[in-house]
């Protein structure tokens, strides 16, 4: 029995390896937890587990709570912006009816981004020298090339002398068809109106860029 | 002095002692960040009508519906006072396809109509261009005109006015993020021809005009996403007569297989018929309504579709976190079922012959002049030979005196200066005259049989701890009933299951049997944490000793009646058990006994203590959005499911432990205050653990299970006079001398 007595008070700075009980001392506790000989040791601890008395762990983590929360509020505002956000739309003039005279005529009044205007035209011939890709480049694969004549009366957007400067109305002289690539700024095909003549009703497949 | 020194580290634990509360910010912000990034989808996915166009709402009246729209052309500029509309020119069909872009389907119409040199308008709805931006480039890129549909399909006359300019901005953003360009044409979902416009569809389209658009109807319907057959989307689709048609058909929301078929046979038809095919502005005759998109909207697009990608990834691993989340719950429950009935049907068998040695029991004690007298008598009256060694641990309400004048026979009364709990245990133990030592807690009120209970598993030369059975005294209000509950299912239940797999990680402190010479082996009680039991037990775990479990050794205490109170002491505990599992981390990889602790004892506490807690604000969150976006009887459902188990488990707990059921009708309210301070203890916890801050019971002079050392407060139930200096000076010398003078 005697190897389990121990004395109450131990030294107060022992560091004795083999001692067993924490010193009541003001400071952090025990130097050595002590380990079984059945054990294989734990390390000997300078103080309570997980304290870091330098504070260099708080800085750290401190550090990286300051980080997500930048992050966070970075999305935050992302979120908030794009909420916010959006791009301004303006619609091109949508040609009107065709009034019987021909005079020229505005759409209803969204500012296009056309760049420059262009005298009416007569019937058949339409097609201003905007910059404006579109079907006025419809040169295309009229199929029916009769149909075009009627048609172009029948639909008032395609009436040449509607020709607002900012449509393009060149259909007037060929059957709409498929219009080249909108993102493509053809500079005007149409400047002339040239191209629309050889775009008569049938004419060409192809349609025209430059 | 000795008075000097314990009053120093006070002052300098104060200057470093600041509370570090970052950590409530960035949770809080966490937090709202994920329901900001929950709502996003929520709003997004959730949203999105598949079955669309045929399920619009009835029309209504369509009185103030301009005559020029009703019965003019299906694009309307719908701006000023002064609306007009423009027909397709005549034999020319516009070809528009909603619903997109869709990943199956609308690679399939883009190369048929490249096939048949046809362009198209795609009308794409802004969520999935934000999912696919491949796709919408390749539709920019092919020839094609886009529009936009909205950004989640929604019917846009039914939304107050700011929610119809959200979604078509929002539209816009999708866009221009996707393909870099920005487009004026605008089909509102659900519509039909000019005919179907009524007043609120009006003023819808009205709204969009101002903000730039042109609307798109539809003058010949192929009804393709009812599916109706091949040639019926070929009869719907074919014009009637000579005038321009712009054409609705869809290539997403659904099996467009019928759709893309048609096509191959109706392009070829129709042009050898005479008819054009054309985007709509080309139909129209028009100019270009997609340009491209300034570089700070592209960008602007980009973070939009980017915001909506991370949401989607984020709500992808929070599934797969609640699932494991119930996965494991379930697992957990069925294992501490079946370990609880394994276990009492083995306790039937004792343990060996009948253990009569007389025992040491040690009472810590700081401040406990409430609960000592009850506790001391209780071990006293105990049917079991036993010597009660109090430790006073510097107290200043005179808890020692108050002892010495009960004057019971066998009960001894040591005094120490303040040192901690550790250390009085130590003390206590130092002092024992026996071989078999019980460590109690100050206010712990002990059965008559419960220390002769606690002793008889030490037959078994292998056990070298004993847990008794906890159980809370004060189970009225809310907060009492639900630790109540906790104790008998929480940590009754699962001491049973530690049991059976030798892996117990916790003999409580309020009532523990223990084996003098093993406590000794391994170098008495530590306080390297703040959970002397908890390291104590896994200490001695993986020495090679057995600990187990008595629930027959009942004990009674008192269970913290304010939340604060419980807030303190949970946090003591959970810290304490987070240190101390690290502490003995070792045992993972050992062999033996110390691996069964380190395997299952430790990855117990880690998934269900540390790691499944963690989810908690997760679950929460999610069960709101769950609540709000998705159907929330489902989710009611799972939540009753999850409660049905709780309470299967602690209805067996209850039969097991011999409680009268009748507290558990508080177990659904638990979900709602019990388990966030619960969660956010363990938040707290691992926080404090990562920063490395020195918690106040830190420093020796204070510990206590469940009163708050804010000071040397006198417990509230009695009140105490306050004890003069001079009489704790003299206390504080006697401190020295007085140990000394026991042995």
């Amino acid at each position: 029995m005697s190897d389990d007595t121990i004395s109450i008070l131990p030294p107060a700075d022992s560091t004795d390896s083999t001692l067993v009980f924490p010193v009541p001392t003001t400071g952090p506790g025990s130097e050595e937890t002590g380990s079984a000989p059945t054990a294989t040791g734990s390390a000997p601890t300078a103080g309570p587990v997980f304290v870091d008395a330098t504070g260099r762990r708080r800085r750290r983590v401190r550090r990286v709570g300051l980080t997500l929360l930048v992050l966070a509020a970075g999305y935050l505002t992302l979120v908030v912006s794009t909420a916010l956000g959006g791009p301004t739309v303006d619609a091109p003039f949508l040609p009107l009816p065709a009034p019987p005279d021909g005079t020229e005529r505005h759409a209803s009044g969204h500012a296009p981004s056309v760049k420059h205007r262009t005298a009416p035209r007569s019937g058949g011939k339409a097609g201003s020298g905007s910059r404006l890709p579109d079907s006025a480049v419809n040169a295309t694969q009229s199929g029916s090339a009769a149909s075009s004549a009627s048609s172009v009366s029948a639909s008032p957007s395609s009436v040449s002398s509607a020709s607002t400067s900012a449509s393009p109305t060149g259909s007037a002289s060929a059957g709409p068809s498929a219009s080249p690539s909108p993102g493509q700024t053809t500079a005007a095909p149409t400047a002339n109106g040239k191209s629309h003549a050889s775009t008569a009703p049938g004419a060409s497949h192809r349609p025209v860029k430059s | 002095m000795s008075r000097d020194r314990s009053r120093t580290p006070a002052r300098r634990a104060n200057a470093r002692d600041v509370p570090l509360r970052t950590h409530w910010l960035v949770l809080c912000t966490l937090v709202v960040t994920l329901a900001v990034a929950l709502v996003l989808q929520g709003y997004s996915r959730h949203m999105f009508n598949d079955a669309a166009d045929g399920t619009a709402a009835p029309p209504g009246p369509s009185a103030s519906v301009p005559a020029t729209v009703a019965h003019g052309g299906p694009v309307v500029a719908a701006a000023g006072d002064r609306p007009h509309t423009a027909r397709p020119k005549a034999r020319t069909i516009a070809l528009t396809f909603d619903d997109g872009p869709d990943p199956k389907w609308t690679p399939q119409v883009l190369d048929v109509l490249r096939r048949n040199h046809v362009h198209a308008t795609f009308f794409v709805v802004g969520t999935l261009a934000a999912q696919h931006p491949e796709l919408l480039r390749r539709i920019v890129a092919e020839g094609h005109q886009v529009g936009i549909h909205t950004f989640t399909h929604a019917e846009l006359a039914t939304l107050p006015p700011w929610y119809q300019s959200l979604e078509l901005r929002q539209a816009q953003l999708a866009v221009a993020g996707a393909a870099g360009v920005t487009t004026s044409l605008l089909r509102p979902p659900y519509s039909s021809g000019n005919d179907a416009v009524d007043d609120a569809a009006w003023r819808s389209m009205q709204r969009a005009g101002q903000q730039g658009y042109l609307t798109v109807l539809t003058t010949q319907d192929s009804e393709d996403w009812q599916r109706p057959g091949v040639t019926r989307i070929i009869a719907n689709a074919t014009p009637h007569g000579t005038a321009g048609q712009i054409l609705l058909m869809h290539d997403a929301g659904g099996d467009r297989s019928q759709t893309i078929a048609a096509l191959r046979i109706l392009l070829p038809e129709l042009k050898a018929r005479g008819y054009h095919f054309a985007t709509v502005s080309a139909a129209v005759g028009m100019a270009d309504p997609v340009k491209p998109a300034a570089t700070g909207d592209h960008w602007q697009g980009l973070g939009l579709i980017w915001v909506l990608r991370s949401g989607d990834l984020v709500l992808t691993v929070l599934d797969w976190l609640m699932l494991a989340a119930g996965a494991l719950s379930v697992l957990r429950a069925v294992a501490v079922l079946v370990a609880a009935r394994r276990h009492s049907r083995a306790r039937r068998s004792p343990w060996g012959p009948p253990v009569t040695a007389p025992a040491s029991v040690i009472v810590p004690a700081y401040n406990e002049s409430a609960g000592i007298e009850a506790a001391v008598r209780s071990l006293v009256a105990s049917d079991h030979p036993v010597e009660v060694i109090v430790v006073d641990d510097g107290s200043t309400d005179s808890t020692a005196d108050l002892v010495e004048s009960l004057g019971l026979p066998g009960v001894r009364v040591i005094r120490q200066r303040n040192a901690g709990k550790p250390a009085a245990l130590n003390t206590g133990i130092a002092a024992a005259s026996h071989d078999l030592l019980v460590m109690v807690d100050g206010d712990t009120v002990f059965e008559p049989d419960a220390v002769r209970m606690l002793l008889q598993p030490f037959a078994d030369a292998r056990v070298g701890a004993v847990s008794g059975n906890a159980k809370v005294v004060n189970r009225g209000g809310l907060l009492g009933r639900w630790q109540h509950i906790e104790y008998v299912v929480g940590f009754n239940l699962d001491r049973r299951l530690f049991d059976l797999g030798q892996c117990m990680p916790t003999v409580p402190g309020a009532v523990g049997g223990f084996r003098r010479k093993a406590v000794l082996r391994i170098g008495g009680v530590s306080d390297d944490t703040l959970a002397e039991d908890t390291d104590l037990t896994m200490a001695l775990c993986r020495a090679g000793w057995r600990v187990v479990y008595e629930e027959r050794a009942k004990a009674w205490t008192e269970a913290p009646a304010s939340l604060g109170a419980l807030w303190k002491q949970r946090y003591r505990w959970c810290y304490g058990t987070l240190q101390a599992m690290w502490k003995h981390r070792g045992a993972l990889l050992q062999r033996g006994p110390a691996g069964r602790l380190g395997r299952r004892g430790l990855g117990y506490l880690l998934l269900f203590q540390a790691l499944l807690p963690l989810l908690g604000p997760v679950v929460d969150v999610f069960t709101v959005y769950g609540l709000i976006f998705l159907d929330p009887v489902r989710i009611i459902g799972l939540w009753l499911a999850f409660v049905l188990v709780q309470v299967v488990m602690g209805l067996y707990a209850f039969r097991l432990d011999h409680e009268r059921p009748g507290p558990l009708w508080s177990l659904p309210l638990q979900q709602f205050v019990y388990r966030q301070l619960m969660y956010l203890v363990v938040v707290q916890s691992v926080f404090t653990a990562l920063a490395g801050t020195r918690l106040r019971w830190q420093r020796m002079e204070r510990y206590g299970s469940l009163q708050v050392p804010t000071g040397p407060t006198p417990p509230p139930a009695v009140p105490v006079p306050a004890v003069p200096t001079a009489l704790a000076d003299t206390r504080l010398h006697e401190a020295h001398t007085a140990p000394q003078a026991s042995e």
